[in-house]
């Protein structure tokens, strides 16, 4: 595994960590179109990380195994 | 609901799930499982997902906030690190043919202690949680058919005979003897298995959509909706996420992390099921998918719940108590089908790899001390797993019985999950940190699992009333401040009090421990076989030190019991070829053949069983550390000089490409010049032709008239001006290549000088009625530059006769800009001819390019004129850009510096 994925992954891993926790959860209290805010940017925030996964995915390339 | 129609219809679910694991193991071809392992493999790790999950979620959020999504969270953060840190578990199990957690500890700190130790450790923290999905089940169970169906849980029953869930526990235990634990062999793929986890999946995530479905759509309006109606204090709970405890959300994020990697099931299904590492890059995002899936309705359906059943229904029965309020049974059917099947999945793993644990650290090592050897057989393997899945069933049974009653599913789930994470040091000393140690692993968790115990299971027993409740109100001793839920006086959320000062005190003591003490020499061996697997992947055999006397009989006879007569020998067999006959001089077994049969019978029945195996047979002898040392000196030197030679491989090429390259250019430079030489040749041969036919005819032809003889002479003295010009036009073009040119510079006008080559070319213009146009601007009239006037002019000179050359027959027009633009001169020549192809534009300035374009007739001239042009330019500072779209015409266009800085004109 190259340096540029291993430490992608990390930066993806560290970013994820500070979407999912406070302080960044209390920026989205209150409510937009009805539904409460975190409902639509936890939707949000986790979507786009299945997004990104899936574009990991092909391009991250096969390495030999035993 | 009746409650035969129930049973009825869990048997066929449970026959059918058996029936697609038998098939799968039996009938499916290998092409086809390969084709679908991704798909097995990514669907199986949703087992994730229990009855916690179905029902224990939805209870949590109707209570009130998001705290229940930490649960998936944690496990969705951890996906990015599956690459990095989860394909390392999976190649070391791989290499080393490990199955559960406490091999992968025993084999990594070479200690049997540590195993044992970890196999009870998980047996206790883990039954617990086997222990709340059997009452998930009985709840539903009970749920569905209580008429009243308003239960608040599952009832007790008086004996354990007309207990429905003792029959459930029973029946799952047959199922993991006679479907998962047939083999004798633990490492490798279950595809049965896997394929009835996959099914599981798909079964409860279909049921929990159509749950959500149905209640926001159908006994609501839409999500919008069921916020709307919901009670205004329990929707702020979501809407004010500023309320929410950053610390305790860490906390129970963190925990699921752990949980996702090192709970037993997910251990079993996600390393040592996996079938190709690469297996990894679907799964992620697949699971990702699911998670995100399985939660969407999780508040919708708690607000619904709570909306429309309040508190007279168990929160925690919200997903099969609506379907029942609108008289959907077979929602209700498929609901609590999707909670049996989270449900059952959960236990079968766990029961599955908590049995290999205890039967390969505890149960084996016990029957290797007390029994003889020899009789140890592939058989008793089997049975000692079997029994082993007895004990955990039943001891989950009891625990659900007598104690789980009192508790909601989650507090339990989460006691569980602080148990795991208390793993969580000790696998990522084995993976990254070479001086982590069996002492500092040890005193970790014994202290971390020691405060657990204080901090989370012990109130428990306090709230069944097996202790005073003083011990919760007072501390141990009366000392306030051991208080087990508010620990040193933190006030803190139960749950993030035990897991703070436990895995503080495991951090903290497992990085001290393995600071202050020294490793054996064998464990040191063993870190670096871990920290660099990958490097050792295919040698791992020479690499691990063994040394002692070991007669090849005994090893082959413990192998043929254990592992069979035929896979004894077909191993043997792959070893001869692979290193040849593995006896030494003295007919001893040699360390690489050790190595090779322990790594064999640690598939069978564990690495620490095979150690205690192989120990006993052998007189094994102390390694020293300096061997070791000597050993990772030479893999070291091995490593570097492979990183040496794959640098000097890589040199190697680029030099290779860099000479293949200098040799590609030769030969165009060669071909080049054959051109040139080719194309000069030519160009003199048609004046010299024409010159001798002329010089012939005047001589042969005496009786010629004046008129004629001076027709001919003039046309042969055109001939020489026209092989004249070109013979100066090659001297111009090899000086100004070879940098040898000379220019004559001097201030003049740019003005001046063009005003002088149109005033020369005017009567061309005119014989061909060619109209001229001139832009000049004022900055340009007044401008002086440096530069060398004759050969500005023959630049200039060439670039209007190629645009009379090429223009139209008709309305030909010319064009001459010239603008003064900051420091520069931009000069353009615009004609209106046919223009030139696109694919000729970049070649229009090489030599002789005219002659060779054999897509048109020829022109006159020698077609060194434009590189001659942009030679000139170029000596001058300037730059040459031709723009042309076929059938329009050609623009060139100049740009020349008004300060010529003397260092740029090549003087010699």
């Amino acid at each position: 595994m190259s340096d540029k994925v291993r430490t992608g992954l990390v930066i993806l891993f560290l970013a994820l960590l500070l979407l999912f926790n406070q302080p960044f959860l209390g920026i989205f209290s209150g409510e937009l179109w009805g539904l409460p805010g975190a409902f639509l940017y936890f939707g949000l925030v986790w979507v786009l990380l299945i997004g990104i996964l899936f574009w990991a995915s092909s391009k991250i390339k096969d390495e030999k195994e035993p | 609901m009746s409650a035969s129609l129930i049973i009825f219809i869990s048997l066929v679910y449970l026959g059918v799930l058996f029936g697609l694991a038998y098939w799968v193991d039996r009938w499916a071809s290998p092409t086809k499982l390969q084709r679908w392992g991704k798909w097995l493999y990514a669907l199986s790790i949703p087992v994730y997902c229990t009855a916690w999950t179905f029902y224990g979620s939805v209870g949590k959020a109707a209570v009130g906030g998001w705290s229940f999504l930490t649960i998936y969270i944690g496990p969705l953060l951890t996906i990015p690190l599956w690459w990095i840190v989860l394909r390392k578990m999976i190649r070391i199990c791989k290499v080393q043919h490990i199955s559960t957690l406490s091999d992968f500890f025993s084999t990594r700190y070479n200690s049997i202690t540590l195993s044992v130790l970890t196999a009870l450790f998980v047996l206790v923290g883990i039954v617990p949680y086997i222990s709340i999905q059997l009452k998930g089940i009985t709840q539903s169970f009970e749920f569905l058919t209580l008429e009243s169906g308003a239960s608040e849980g599952a009832q007790q029953v008086a004996y354990i005979w007309s207990d429905s869930a003792f029959y459930l526990a029973i029946i799952l235990a047959v199922f993991v003897i006679f479907f998962v634990l047939r083999n004798v062999e633990t490492t490798g793929q279950h595809h049965g298995l896997m394929a009835a986890l996959s099914f599981d999946s798909i079964l409860k995530l279909v049921a929990f959509l159509a749950v959500g479905i149905f209640v926001s759509y159908s006994l609501f309006e839409g999500i919008g909706d069921i916020f709307q109606k919901a009670d205004p204090a329990l929707v702020q709970t979501y809407t004010n996420t500023d309320q929410i405890n950053g610390m305790d959300w860490f906390f129970l994020v963190l925990l699921s992390m752990a949980a996702l990697l090192l709970l037993p099931r997910q251990f079993q299904v996600m390393v040592a099921e996996n079938g190709k590492e690469k297996h990894l890059k679907t799964a992620g995002w697949v699971f990702a998918t699911y998670l995100l899936l399985i939660n969407i309705f999780v508040v919708p359906v708690a607000l619904g719940g709570n909306t429309l059943l309040g508190s007279s229904v168990n929160p925690d029965a919200y997903v099969l108590a609506l379907p029942m309020l609108d008289g959907q049974s077979f929602l209700a059917i498929l609901t609590y089908l999707g909670g049996l099947s989270a449900a059952t999945g959960m236990i079968i793993v766990t029961t599955l790899s908590l049995s290999l644990m205890l039967s390969n650290n505890v149960i084996m090592p016990l029957a290797v001390k007390l029994k003889n050897i020899g009789k140890l057989s592939s058989r008793s393997a089997v049975r000692y797993r079997q029994v082993a899945v007895f004990i955990i069933i039943l001891l989950a049974y009891f625990y659900y019985r007598y104690v789980a009653e009192l508790f909601p599913l989650v507090s339990i789930g989460l006691i569980s999950f602080a148990a795991i994470a208390q793993f969580i040091p000790a696998v990522f000393g084995a993976l990254f940190w070479k001086d982590a140690n069996n002492k500092g692993v040890t005193l970790g968790l014994v202290v971390g699992f020691t405060i657990w115990f204080y901090t989370l299971v012990l109130p428990t027993v306090v709230k069944v009333g097996l202790l005073p409740d003083t011990l919760l109100t007072e501390g141990l001793f009366g000392l306030s401040w051991l208080r087990p839920e508010q620990l040193m006086g933190l006030e803190l959320d139960p749950i993030t009090n035990g897991a703070f000062w436990s895995l503080l005190l495991n951090v903290s003591l497992f990085t001290v421990g393995s600071l202050a003490s020294r490793q054996t020499p064998k464990e040191r061996n063993m870190a670096e076989l871990y920290a660099n697997i990958y490097d050792y992947a295919t040698i791992s055999d020479e690499k691990i030190l063994w040394k002692g006397e070991l007669v090849y009989k005994d090893l082959l006879r413990v192998s043929e019991n254990l592992l069979g007569q035929e896979k004894s020998r077909e191993a043997l067999a792959h070893y001869k070829s692979l290193f040849g006959k593995p006896l030494n001089k003295k007919g001893e077994v040699d360390s690489r053949f050790v190595n090779y049969t322990q790594r064999l019978l640690s598939g069978v029945v564990g690495s620490t069983s095979a150690r205690i195996l192989i120990s006993s047979m052998a007189n094994e002898e102390e390694i020293e550390l300096k061997e070791v040392v000597s050993l990772l000196k030479q893999t070291s030197e091995t490593t570097r000089l492979n990183s040496q030679l794959r640098l000097q491989s890589l040199e190697l090429k680029r030099k290779t490409e860099e000479l293949l390259g200098a040799n590609e250019r030769l030969r165009g430079l060669d071909k080049e010049k054959d051109d040139f030489i080719s194309t000069v040749t030519h160009e003199m041969r048609t004046p010299l032709t024409s010159i001798k036919a002329f010089v012939e005819i005047i001589q042969d032809h005496h009786d010629l008239s004046d008129e004629e003889r001076n027709s001919f002479l003039e046309t042969i003295n055109n001939e020489i001006d026209r092989m004249n010009r070109l013979i100066d036009q090659v001297l111009d073009l090899e000086k100004m290549e070879g940098g040898t040119l000379h220019l004559e510079k001097a201030e003049l006008s740019p003005v001046e000088l063009i005003a002088t080559c149109l005033e020369g070319m005017q009567a061309l213009f005119d014989s061909k009625d060619i109209a001229l146009h001139t832009h000049i601007d004022d900055a340009a009239r007044a401008v002086k530059m440096n530069g060398d006037a004759d050969r500005l002019k023959q630049a200039f000179l060439n670039l209007l006769s190629n645009a009379v050359k090429y223009a139209r027959d008709e309305e030909a027009t010319i064009e001459v800009t010239l603008l003064a633009i900051d420091d520069n001169l931009e000069i353009s020549v615009t004609d209106n001819g046919r223009g030139i192809r696109p694919e000729n534009l970049k070649r229009v300035f090489d030599k002789f390019f005219q002659a060779r374009d054999q897509t048109r007739k020829k022109p006159s001239g020698s077609g060194l004129g434009l590189s001659i042009t942009k030679k000139i330019i170029e000596l001058h500072g300037g730059s040459i850009d031709v723009f042309s779209e076929w059938g329009t015409g050609t623009v060139f266009s100049l740009k020349i510096p008004l300060e010529l800085p003397m260092k740029d004109v090549k003087l010699v």
